[in-house]
């Protein structure tokens, strides 16, 4: 299965729907305390800061610049909850974030996301791939980032489904 | 003085205060060797009732006719063991204060044998102070039982009406031909977005129909004389001029709305107003799809350094008011710090915020650009911080948040009442903390815009503390000030005018005298009424012609001069 072909929507009604996205998981309490961006872990993961990819950054830019949506920038975040529970505002910005990725893929917008090699749903961004494939000791086993959980409990469920048949077959018979 | 001078030295031990530091019976020791020192002791605690009857019996068994305590600071005890002078019998100006604590002990906590020594020096000098004292008495004024309220608007009003609840008649000039201040031209109040009519009429009402509140109106204050309890002001009404007398003033003149003349299209673009203009010309607030408001207009820069305290507010309230009435209406906030302090605004700021109201902090350095055509502006341009580039705002119609400005007549008022005015130009009170709604000058009051701005709340309350001041006297029926005030000689005063004009409390005046020949001449008079003692005048005397009752030349040289 592959990521959906990028739709033509109307780039008026895409926008709206972000909105509702925005507006449902409140972002627009926003007060600028920048707490989300002391305690985002993103510069741990990528060796330095960079603000276009962080939390505030991004809440801003959707509101007065939201041209642009294919930007690499959006996808580095992880969606990790370490900004939302800071929040002193109530922004739900994990929840936003996934959302509105699903939201991305949904329309087209799939370059930088990593989708599962089975059965091709969304995963994750690829920075965080590239990031999980370099700094974890997966050196004989990165296929395991490539599939989804449910692909990969499918997978062993049916080796094990396997051989519990192998084992029951000769007695009952 | 005929009788024979005898005094009575007290030494206090201040727990260890003092006494942890100073030889206390050293120092006893030593003021009884000292001219005219008929008694000396020393106490555990002067001030506790133990040391203070000992100061009475002491001053009737062995008949002293001048005391000297040496203990701590005379700011909160002087009138305490003056009092206790009194009630044995002795004039209570035949008093001498030493301070053995702040001056001594506490400055000298690691020299035992030093501080001693210095103890003993300024025990010496009061002593040869306290010697050549004279009995004074304490000046008493009637007071006219009225006030003046100068300024019309919400702290006006709510002073006025509780001083005439209070039951003194009290006299409102406003200079405008209407009640109710900048108030009037308000059209909802935040938070609770209420009609200001709703708020202000039953107010204006009840203060126009109050039997004891003579309101008038057009009318300007020409001039202020007298001082606390009798003061004469002269207000003018249709070209006739005529007088009031009142015990106290109390100065409500408001504040202006600044109006940013030439900044961001202001003046050029019909759609661009301030905050004031749009509530005063509309009332209505739906129709708009693009609002830009930017705050700070005027306020925080290097002309108006002070923050309007309550502007921010002000953009918040029509900002949620425009969203309410058009939901999908647009609306930014430029801005450079939300100052939504105070009593339910950080709530406030938060329904805007929910009501989709969005904000943008803006630069000094950068500031943001009002262009259109025509005569309505169309686009805003600011630079985003936080994304690091410009954006540009639709707007069909900007809003400048401005501050409040002193008013024009203050410097004129300042002069004729002779109250400070601050840097930024509102009154300036007597102290930041302990006295917030005073003036130096005693009997006249501060409150509300007048002092810096305020909203209604604050300038309710602060209508209140001064209207509870200016109450006082006119309760008391009478002032009674110190004996410690100055007096010129006419006959040294060259008339050159340093001490009318270096007088912190207006109380040195012209006056004229007869010269031998048979002319007149002006010298410079000091009214005891209004002389606090602080010897600013006697200081700057060229002519050494004003002296201060126990502060003469007489007695302070006598104290220099026992140095040994």
């Amino acid at each position: 299965m592959h990521p959906a072909p990028k739709k033509e929507k109307n780039a008026e009604d895409l926008r709206g729907e972000i909105q509702v996205l925005m507006e449902a998981n409140h972002l627009n309490l926003c007060l600028e305390c920048g707490k989300c961006s002391a305690v985002c872990p993103m510069v741990n993961f990528y060796g330095e800061y960079v603000h276009n990819r962080g939390t505030r950054s991004i809440v801003e830019r959707l509101f007065f610049d939201p041209e642009g949506i294919d930007d690499e920038a959006l996808w580095y975040c992880w969606a990790c909850h370490e900004c939302t529970f800071f929040c002193p505002s109530g922004v739900d910005f994990q929840n936003f974030m996934t959302e509105f990725r699903e939201l991305l893929v949904g329309n087209g917008y799939t370059e930088h996301a990593h989708f599962c090699s089975v059965c091709g749903s969304y995963m994750m961004p690829k920075k965080q791939l590239d990031y999980l494939e370099t700094a974890t000791d997966l050196d004989r086993s990165k296929e395991l980032l490539w599939e989804c959980p449910k692909c990969k409990k499918g997978k062993h469920l049916s080796v094990l489904f396997r051989l519990a048949r192998k084992s029951s077959s000769p007695g009952n018979r | 003085m005929s009788e024979a001078v005898r005094v009575g030295v007290f030494v206090c031990h201040c727990g260890t205060n003092i006494g942890g530091i100073v030889d206390v019976p050293d120092v006893v020791d030593y003021a009884r060797t000292l001219p005219y020192v008929e008694h000396a002791e020393a106490n555990l605690y002067t001030c506790s009732e133990d040391g203070l009857s000992s100061i009475r019996n002491r001053i009737k068994e062995l008949d002293l006719n001048r005391v000297v305590v040496a203990s701590c600071t005379p700011r909160t005890h002087e009138p305490l063991f003056r009092k206790n002078c009194e009630m044995a019998g002795l004039n209570k100006y035949l008093f001498e204060f030493v301070n053995l604590r702040e001056h001594c002990s506490w400055v000298h906590m690691e020299k035992t044998e030093e501080a001693t020594f210095k103890a003993k020096d300024l025990v010496r000098m009061g002593v040869a102070k306290v010697t050549l004292l004279n009995p004074l008495e304490d000046f008493t004024t009637e007071v006219t039982p009225s006030a003046l309220v100068l300024g019309g608007g919400v702290a006006g009003l709510s002073a006025a009406l509780a001083l005439a609840n209070q039951g003194y008649p009290v006299e409102l000039v406003e200079k405008e031909e209407q009640l109710g201040g900048l108030l009037r031209f308000v059209n909802r109040v935040f938070p609770s977005h209420q009609t200001t009519s709703e708020l202000l009429d039953p107010l204006i009402n009840t203060v126009r129909k109050h039997p004891k509140i003579r309101v008038h109106l057009g009318a300007q204050l020409t001039e202020v004389k007298g001082f606390v309890g009798n003061f004469k002001a002269v207000i003018k009404k249709n070209g006739k001029s005529r007088d009031l007398k009142v015990g106290t003033i109390i100065v409500a003149v408001g504040a202006l709305a600044h109006k940013p003349e030439g900044t961001f299209g202001y003046g050029r673009f019909a759609n661009v107003m301030t905050q004031l203009d749009f509530e005063g010309q509309c009332g209505q607030y739906d129709g708009f799809n693009h609002v830009v408001m930017i705050s700070c207009v005027g306020a925080r820069n290097e002309e108006r350094s002070y923050c309007g305290r309550f502007c921010c507010i002000v953009g918040l309230k029509n900002a949620i008011l425009i969203k309410e009435a058009n939901p999908r209406a647009q609306v930014t906030i430029l801005h450079r710090d939300v100052m939504a302090v105070g009593k339910l605004y950080e709530d406030y700021y938060r329904r805007a915020l929910e009501k989709g109201v969005r904000f943008v902090r803006y630069e000094p350095s950068v500031p943001p650009q009002v262009e259109g055509s025509g005569a309505r502006a169309e686009k805003v341009k600011v630079f985003h911080t936080l994304m690091g580039k410009e954006i540009a705002l639709d707007a069909d119609l900007v809003l400048l948040t401005t501050p409040l400005v002193p008013g024009e007549d203050n410097a004129a008022l300042s002069q004729m009442m002779k109250i400070p005015l601050g840097m930024d130009g509102f009154f300036l009170e007597a102290h930041q903390k302990l006295r917030p709604v005073e003036f130096p000058a005693d009997g006249i009051f501060v409150a509300g815009c007048a002092r810096y701005p305020a909203e209604i709340t604050e300038s309710i309350s602060q209508a209140l503390a001064a209207a509870a001041k200016a109450a006082i006297p006119l309760a008391q029926g009478k002032v009674v000030s110190e004996a410690f005030v100055a007096e010129v000689d006419p006959a040294w005063c060259s008339a050159c005018g340093r001490c009318v004009n270096i007088c912190p409390f207006g109380a040195v005046d012209w006056a004229e005298v007869r010269t031998p020949d048979g002319a007149t001449r002006p010298v410079a008079s000091v009214n005891p009424a209004e002389c606090k003692g602080c010897g600013l005048c006697s200081s700057s005397c060229l002519s050494g012609a004003i002296r201060i009752s126990g502060f003469t030349d007489q007695q302070i040289l006598a104290q220099i001069a026992t140095q040994r």
